[in-house]
């Protein structure tokens, strides 16, 4: 019997796997010592390296999907510039710290009608319109308020009505530069017979 | 990190965000200033204090039936603390005139905060409800 892949030599053995005849050339040996020909070799070959394709084709696939994912998550935190956000915080955390410290000192002043009203009388009331006429002046170079009711809203709280009544406080402008005459109309119902004052800033009453 | 697709919408929202934010801690700020200065207002309106407490002695008038008073900054004269007593029993309302300048203590009429230049009168520290307030500072009000 010849070769089978040397038709001239003599076969000698006979491949384990295939059966075909092979010569002392061709005898190729397994690793449990089994004989076999140059083409199942081969063949086995060409397996063992699919397998080792196909687990770089599986280890690389992972890789890119684990690259994918990783990109994904950067493209999410790139929608926002990280200085706006950082500013963000600061500004967030400036104004928790500054409310926290402002709270401490309580609330601001601010007297309504209601404040005045419980007292009952026109006099603390009437110094508080006097002494918002003259911010008003100061803030309008020198010039008073040519009624009570210019003072409202920006300088009084609520409309000048004494304690709340339908009566406003009365304001007048008078003859030159430095006077104006503040008065409490029907003051006697206060029991007062007049309460004014002037442009000195000096509570009269009688 | 810098960013890689430019100035997005997203941006430009978050920059309104910060510039609104900023504005608005800018008026927190303020109110936070004003705050930090009130211990130097205080010491205006304890002396203040003091000196109703000496005028109404004097008078033999209790602080209790002070309805009203301030202290008035001229631009020309010193400046002066007027009081408004109400009529409790025998007692008949009246107004009292303390010259401030004759007190031995120096006192600041107006708020430390209040620089700007007047040509009127002045009044910042008013005395109602059992205390004193700063009219000029909102947060100077013990």
């Amino acid at each position: 019997m010849k070769c089978f892949f040397h038709p001239t030599e003599d076969a000698l053995f006979e491949c384990s796997s295939c059966g075909k005849p092979i010569c002392g050339q061709c005898m190729r040996f397994e690793d449990d010592d089994r004989v076999v020909c140059p083409a199942c070799t081969l063949e086995k070959a060409m397996d063992v390296a699919d397998e080792d394709i196909n687990e770089l084709l599986a280890a690389r696939h992972r890789m890119t999907e684990a690259g994918r994912r990783t990109s994904t998550l950067q493209e999410k935190l790139a929608v926002f510039n990280v200085w706006l956000v950082l500013a963000l915080v600061l500004l967030i955390g400036a104004q928790l710290l500054m409310r926290n410290y402002i709270g401490k000192a309580g609330k601001p002043a601010f007297f309504d009608v209601a404040h005045f009203r419980e007292l009952g009388d026109p006099g603390p009331e009437f110094t508080y319109i006097l002494a918002k006429a003259f911010q008003y002046a100061n803030d309008h170079g020198g010039r008073y308020p040519d009624k009570a009711d210019d003072l409202y809203p920006h300088y009084l709280e609520a409309p000048p009505f004494i304690l709340g009544t339908e009566d406003a406080y009365a304001l007048t402008p008078i003859q030159g530069p430095d006077q104006f005459l503040l008065t409490v109309p029907k003051a006697d119902r206060f029991r007062y017979r007049r309460l004014f004052a002037t442009g000195d800033g000096i509570l009269q009453i009688q | 990190m810098k960013h890689a697709r430019g100035f997005t919408l997203v941006d430009t929202a978050t920059l309104l965000i910060v510039v609104i934010l900023a504005v608005w801690d800018g008026f927190f700020l303020n109110d936070a200033l004003d705050v930090s200065r009130r211990g130097e207002c205080y010491v205006n309106q304890a002396a203040l204090d003091r000196a109703l407490w000496d005028a109404s002695s004097q008078r033999k008038r209790d602080v209790a039936d002070v309805l009203a008073a301030y202290a008035v900054q001229y631009t020309d004269r010193a400046p002066q603390l007027v009081i408004l007593y109400r009529q409790r029993g025998a007692a008949e309302r009246a107004v009292v005139v303390v010259d401030l300048s004759d007190r031995k203590e120096p006192i600041r009429a107006l708020c430390p905060m209040h620089t700007a230049a007047r040509t009127r009168p002045a009044i910042d520290y008013w005395y109602a409800f059992g205390k004193w307030h700063c009219l000029f500072n909102k947060w100077h009000s013990a």
